[in-house]
C-alpha cells in the first residue's frame, strides 16, 4: 500500500470537503486528506463515501473507502 | 470547428444553445411539430429547472425551482445532485427524475409533466417518491420509456450498496412502471417495480431499436466502470462485483454518463453504433487525465464489444465535459454541464449545448 505524502499539491487535490460524510466538526478543525493524515478525531455518521472520486486515490491506486474511519492509507 | 472540442474528422462540432446553467440530460420531442416555436428538445439543468428548446433554437423556461433545498457546488460530493433524468412521452408528457428533501432526509422522486403547448408546465404530477437518496452521486439517475413504460435508473444511495440486491429495496435498480406510476401487470417480479437489479450508480440509459433492449452505464467505485444491457429480472451483481452481467468495463475509470444509439445521423456505416459521454471527473479544467469525451462503441449480436475509439474530446481549458447527450434528426447533441466557465468565485455555470454533425 502507497503512502500518501501529506503536501500542498494533494492537499489542492483533496476532494473531502465536498463528501457528505465530512461533517461540520471535520470543516471546523479543517480535517481532510485523511487517506495521508490519518483518521478523523470527530465523531461522525456515514453518509456516503466519494474517495473512490479523488484524484489521489486514482494516483496512489487507492481502493478502500471511508480513510476519515481507518486512517492513512 | 470550435477550439475547444476536438472532433473526428469528417465532422463538425457546433454549439446551438448558450448561458444554460449546469444542463445535465436531453430529451428529443418523439415526433416533433414542424412549427419554428414549436418543442424539439428538453433539458434539464441539475440545480432545479428544465428548458425547452424550440426548433428554432429559441430557450424557454419549462419548469423551475424543482427542488426544495438550497444545492451547493461541491463537485465531486454533495452538488453532484439535484435533476437529472428526463423523458418525453409521444403524447407530449415530460418525465423528469430529482432528489428532494424531507424531515432532514434525500428521497427520489419522478414527476410527470402536463403541457398544452409544450413551452411551459402547466402541472406537475408526482408518480413515484419516497425512495431514499443522497445528496450526492448514486441517486434517481436516467429516464426511458419505451412502448408506454417508463423505466428508471436509480444508483444505490451509496451509503448502503448491498440493498442493491434487497428485493424490497429501490435503490440499485431498474424500476419499469406505467405511465402513471403503477406497476404493470406483466414485471418481472409480481407486484414489484423492479425490473433488474445490482447496480451501483446507473447514470445513462437507452434503447436500442436492433434488438429492443434496454441499455445502461453503470459506473463503479475505484475500478469498473461499466456498459451492460439490461434483461428483465436478471442481477447485475453490485456490490458484489461490477462486471456481472456487463458488456463492457473500463478497469481506469471513466465515469460514464448518458448513452445513445446512433440512427442515420451519420450515415448508415454509423447505423447502430453505441455512442458514449465519458465525464471523467467531476469538476476538471483542462483536458484532464479521465473522460472529457465521446466514445463511439460497436457491439455485436452477440454482445461483444467488437470496435471502440475516441469520437470527441474536450481540449480547451475551462471545466466543461461531457454530460448528456442523445441524437436528434440532425446528429448528435451533448451538455457540458459546467459551460467553459465553471462555477468559481460563485460565478454561475455557462453551460451549454453543442451538436455534432457529418460534414462528409
Amino acid at each position: 500500500m502507497p503512502v500518501i505524502p501529506d503536501t500542498m499539491e494533494n492537499l489542492k487535490k483533496c476532494i473531502c470537503g465536498g463528501c457528505p460524510t465530512h461533517n461540520q466538526c471535520m470543516k471546523d478543525r479543517m480535517e481532510g486528506l485523511f487517506c495521508a493524515r490519518g483518521k478523523t478525531d470527530c465523531e461522525f455518521t456515514k453518509k456516503g463515501c466519494i474517495c473512490g472520486s479523488c484524484p489521489i486515490a486514482s494516483e496512489y491506486r487507492l481502493d478502500k473507502s471511508y480513510y476519515c474511519e481507518i486512517g492513512a492509507a | 470547428m470550435e477550439e475547444s472540442w476536438q472532433i473526428r474528422e469528417g465532422f463538425k462540432v457546433e454549439k446551438i444553445v448558450s448561458g444554460l446553467s449546469l444542463p445535465v440530460n436531453i430529451a428529443f420531442v418523439p415526433n416533433p411539430k414542424s412549427e419554428k416555436d414549436a418543442p424539439f428538445f428538453y433539458v434539464t439543468e441539475l440545480y432545479g429547472s428544465v428548458k425547452v428548446i424550440t426548433n428554432e433554437f429559441k430557450v424557454f423556461t419549462f419548469a423551475d425551482n424543482l427542488l426544495n433545498y438550497e444545492p451547493d457546488y461541491s463537485m465531486p460530493g454533495t452538488g453532484e445532485s439535484g435533476v437529472i433524468g428526463i423523458a418525453v412521452h409521444e403524447n407530449g408528457d415530460v418525465f423528469v427524475s430529482l432528489i428532494y428533501k424531507e424531515d432532514n432526509l434525500f428521497k427520489n422522486k419522478v414527476l410527470k409533466f402536463k403541457s398544452k403547448d409544450g413551452l411551459k408546465a402547466e402541472t406537475a404530477e408526482t408518480i413515484i417518491d419516497n425512495i431514499p437518496s443522497i445528496n450526492a452521486a448514486h441517486q434517481i439517475q436516467a429516464l426511458t420509456i419505451y412502448e408506454d413504460k417508463l423505466y428508471v435508473n436509480i444508483g444505490d444511495g451509496m451509503v448502503n450498496p448491498e440493498v442493491a440486491q434487497d428485493d424490497n429495496d429501490l435503490r440499485g435498480k431498474i424500476l419499469r412502471m406505467n405511465l402513471d406510476g403503477s406497476i404493470p401487470d406483466d414485471n418481472p417480479f409480481p407486484n414489484s417495480y423492479v425490473y433488474a437489479k445490482g447496480f451501483r450508480n446507473p447514470f445513462g440509459a437507452t434503447w436500442r431499436k436492433s434488438d429492443n433492449h434496454l441499455y445502461i452505464s453503470d459506473n463503479g467505485p475505484a475500478v469498473d466502470d461499466r456498459i451492460a444491457k439490461v434483461l428483465p429480472g436478471e442481477n447485475y451483481g453490485w456490490p458484489m462485483s461490477m462486471r456481472t452481467n456487463s458488456i463492457f468495463v473500463w478497469w481506469y475509470t471513466q465515469a460514464p454518463t448518458a448513452i445513445d444509439f446512433a440512427g442515420l445521423q451519420f450515415g448508415p456505416e454509423y447505423e447502430d453504433h453505441l455512442f458514449i459521454a465519458l465525464f471523467g471527473y467531476a469538476y476538471v479544467e483542462g483536458r484532464g487525465v479521465k473522460g472529457k469525451k465521446i466514445v463511439e462503441m460497436v457491439i455485436d449480436e452477440h454482445d461483444n464489444v467488437v470496435y471502440l475509439n475516441d469520437f470527441l474530446r474536450y481540449v480547451g481549458k475551462g471545466p466543461a465535459s461531457v454530460c448528456g447527450l442523445a441524437f436528434g434528426p440532425d446528429g448528435l447533441y451533448f451538455t457540458d454541464l459546467h459551460g467553459e466557465v465553471g462555477f468559481k468565485r460563485g460565478e454561475k455555470s455557462g453551460g451549454n449545448i453543442w451538436r455534432i454533425a457529418r460534414i462528409k
